[in-house]
């Protein structure tokens, strides 16, 4: 078990930079998920912690070992790809053992350590069959023993449930949870699913075009995003967001024409054109600004309710309700913003304004 | 079936049927002239079955020339040729598919090109060089210039069936512990295994068929290989077509029984499973 800390990490391929000098320290036994849009450079980012990709500058620290120059095989880390990547023309049985086998473990320690991963897994009655004999969800299980079997200082998840189908992704995703308490390691872990981030986590990682925009516990990411990325991307449906002016006093804000309070005064942008943010459950149906009914989405224990809210130029926001709320398109209604859970955002850097 | 499909088939089937005797009527014709003896080759009307099969032929075929000794040199000479081949071939064409080289395809296709070469452009450059280093009469002369001979298209076959192995089972493999090149020989190589017994079999071929650099190289009777040994049951006055047959028999007959062994490995695919899909 070890921390991981990257210290002014950079990746270029040629002229291109895709990582712009990244700063993480992860603690040991902590599960930090890096999450963020295909092509952010999440991914490039693990496989540089493993080794699969060189470093540009910066360093790279596992435990207090500098590890920038270590092939993977001696970074002591293991690593679970999205594909699987289980060796086909090998046994469940050798896949998992083939790390220990490379490492000359006695045979013995190999049958126990492969025998106990597989006992924490449920794959034991699946030892002898090849990988092609094994359902998706059974050869993501392979793939996980065969990290666990190596008891390294870190492990390292592609975005391992992505080919798996919703049912088998959840249950999974509650299996790696489990691991982790079970295991206490530290585990890194990439996914574009913001709701595995927000679940498995206790960091995530914002990233966005080799920025990382956000490092912090999925409570503080979901109600004190640092920026509009954070804000948008995490949540589902995602938080609304609308042109807004702040008031002289910086203690509220005009959009679409009505006046909504914030939680507390942002003196900072006091008159200024912001962008106004808040989540759709934060929007509550009674109140005094209008708003007229768009759309009805009933998904059973809620129903999501697309408003056009406010009197000039109305803009169009989610909310969610009561599956019992009864709702029409075409209604005319009064809603209210929770104060306390609005948000602000620069609309140049889009950084969120807290003063 | 409808009429138009039956008329298809049997198109295919006859087409089948030509392509099969036009290769096995030669080796055929061999093997039946081989068990002749030298009177019933030369009786008219000819026979095509021979009316008393006989060994005599193979018999003489190792007495009166060391056939022995050709069958080996020439087992030595390809079979070293093939192992260096597949050996050197395997890590071009794992640098060729994996590395990110800038001109890559052009890089393919020299190979290519390089393999076109008409070898009798090589044969007095290349007898000065052996001569200056006295590799001649020497296995060597002939080990290093068939295995750069069968590499182009070793490596293209090789690098071909590279490709299709997704990059993440080396990277799986290098986290567990492999260097890169132990992830290509434990893991890459076993699943391209078709990809490799097809090279293989190439570059055995090649080299075991292989007459011109083998007449010039290796001129002592006892270091001839089976392609030229062959030819020296030829006399002044005679041509001693049975003896030639028997001789020819036991030159193919390695070669199939090679072909047969790793036919199932060539034609079985290995890699179902590993990733997803």
């Amino acid at each position: 078990m070890a921390n991981v800390n990257l210290k002014q990490v950079v990746k270029s391929f040629g002229e291109t930079k895709v990582i712009h000098g990244i700063d993480l320290d992860i603690k040991s036994g902590e599960f930090v998920v890096f999450v963020g849009p295909s092509g952010c450079g999440k991914s490039t980012l693990l496989r540089m912690i493993a080794g699969l990709e060189t470093t540009t500058s910066g360093d790279i620290m596992i435990g207090t070992d500098r590890v920038n120059e270590l092939p993977p095989r001696s970074r002591d880390i293991a690593m679970v790809f999205q594909d699987y990547a289980l060796y086909p023309h090998k046994s469940v049985f050798e896949n998992m053992a083939f790390g220990l086998r490379l490492r000359k473990t006695p045979d013995a320690e190999i049958k126990k350590r492969v025998g106990d991963a597989a006992a924490i897994l449920q794959i034991e009655h699946l030892l002898e069959r090849k990988p092609r004999q094994l359902s998706g969800g059974q050869r993501q299980r392979v793939a996980m023993g065969r990290a666990i079997v190596r008891d390294p200082k870190a492990f390292l998840f592609d975005e391992p449930l992505s080919n798996l189908d919703a049912q088998l992704r959840n249950e999974m995703r509650t299996e790696i949870k489990k691991l982790h308490a079970r295991l206490g390691k530290t585990i890194i872990y990439v996914t574009h699913d913001q709701v595995e981030a927000m679940t498995l986590a206790d960091r995530i990682a914002v990233l966005s075009a080799g920025h990382v925009m956000q490092y912090a516990s999925p409570d503080e990411i979901y109600n004190r995003p640092a920026a509009k990325f954070v804000a948008g991307f995490t949540g589902s449906p995602s938080m609304n967001f609308a042109a807004a002016t702040v008031s002289a006093d910086g203690a509220s804000v005009v959009v679409a024409g009505a006046t909504v309070a914030l939680g507390y005064a942002r003196k900072s942008a006091a008159g200024r054109e912001v962008t106004f943010g808040v989540r759709p459950e934060d929007i509550d149906v009674g109140g005094d600004i209008p708003a007229r009914v768009v759309v009805i989405e009933p998904l059973g224990a809620e129903t999501l309710v697309t408003l056009a809210i406010g009197s000039q130029n109305p803009v169009e926001m989610i909310t969610r309700v009561d599956a019992d709320t009864k709702l029409a398109s075409g209604d005319q209604i009064k809603v209210s913003i929770n104060s306390a859970k609005t948000h602000l955002f620069d609309l140049k850097t889009e950084l969120a304004v807290t003063q | 079936m409808n009429l138009a499909e039956m008329k298809t088939k049997s198109m295919v089937m006859l087409a089948g049927l030509i392509v099969v005797v036009n290769g096995f009527f030669p080796a055929v014709w061999i093997f039946f002239t081989s068990l002749k003896t030298e009177s019933e080759l030369l009786q008219f009307p000819i026979t095509y079955i021979p009316r008393d099969p006989t060994l005599v032929n193979y018999y003489q075929a190792f007495t009166e020339k060391p056939l022995h000794l050709f069958i080996l040199n020439s087992v030595i000479v390809a079979g070293a040729s093939t192992i260096i081949t597949v050996f050197v071939a395997a890590l071009a064409a794992y640098a060729l598919t994996r590395l990110k080289m800038p001109k890559r395809n052009l890089l393919m296709s020299l190979l290519l090109a390089v393999s076109m070469f008409p070898l009798i452009s090589l044969i007095v450059p290349l007898f000065q060089v052996m001569r200056e280093i006295g590799l001649l009469n020497n296995y060597l002369s002939l080990i290093l210039p068939y295995t750069v001979l069968s590499l182009p298209v070793c490596t293209l076959v090789m690098a071909s069936f590279f490709q299709d192995i997704s990059p993440d089972l080396e990277a799986a493999a290098m986290v567990d512990g492999c260097t890169r090149v132990q992830a290509l020989f434990k893991i890459v190589m076993p699943l391209a295994a078709p990809g490799v017994f097809t090279a293989a079999i190439l570059a055995f071929v090649n080299a075991w068929d292989e007459f011109l650099l083998a007449l010039t190289f290796l001129s002592r009777e006892s270091m001839r290989t089976l392609s030229v040994g062959i030819t020296l049951y030829q006399g002044e006055f005679a041509f001693p077509w049975p003896l030639i047959s028997a001789a020819l028999i036991v030159a193919i007959v390695p070669v199939c029984i090679l072909i047969a062994i790793f036919q199932e490995r060539v034609v079985g695919g290995l890699t179902a499973g590993g990733v997803k899909g």
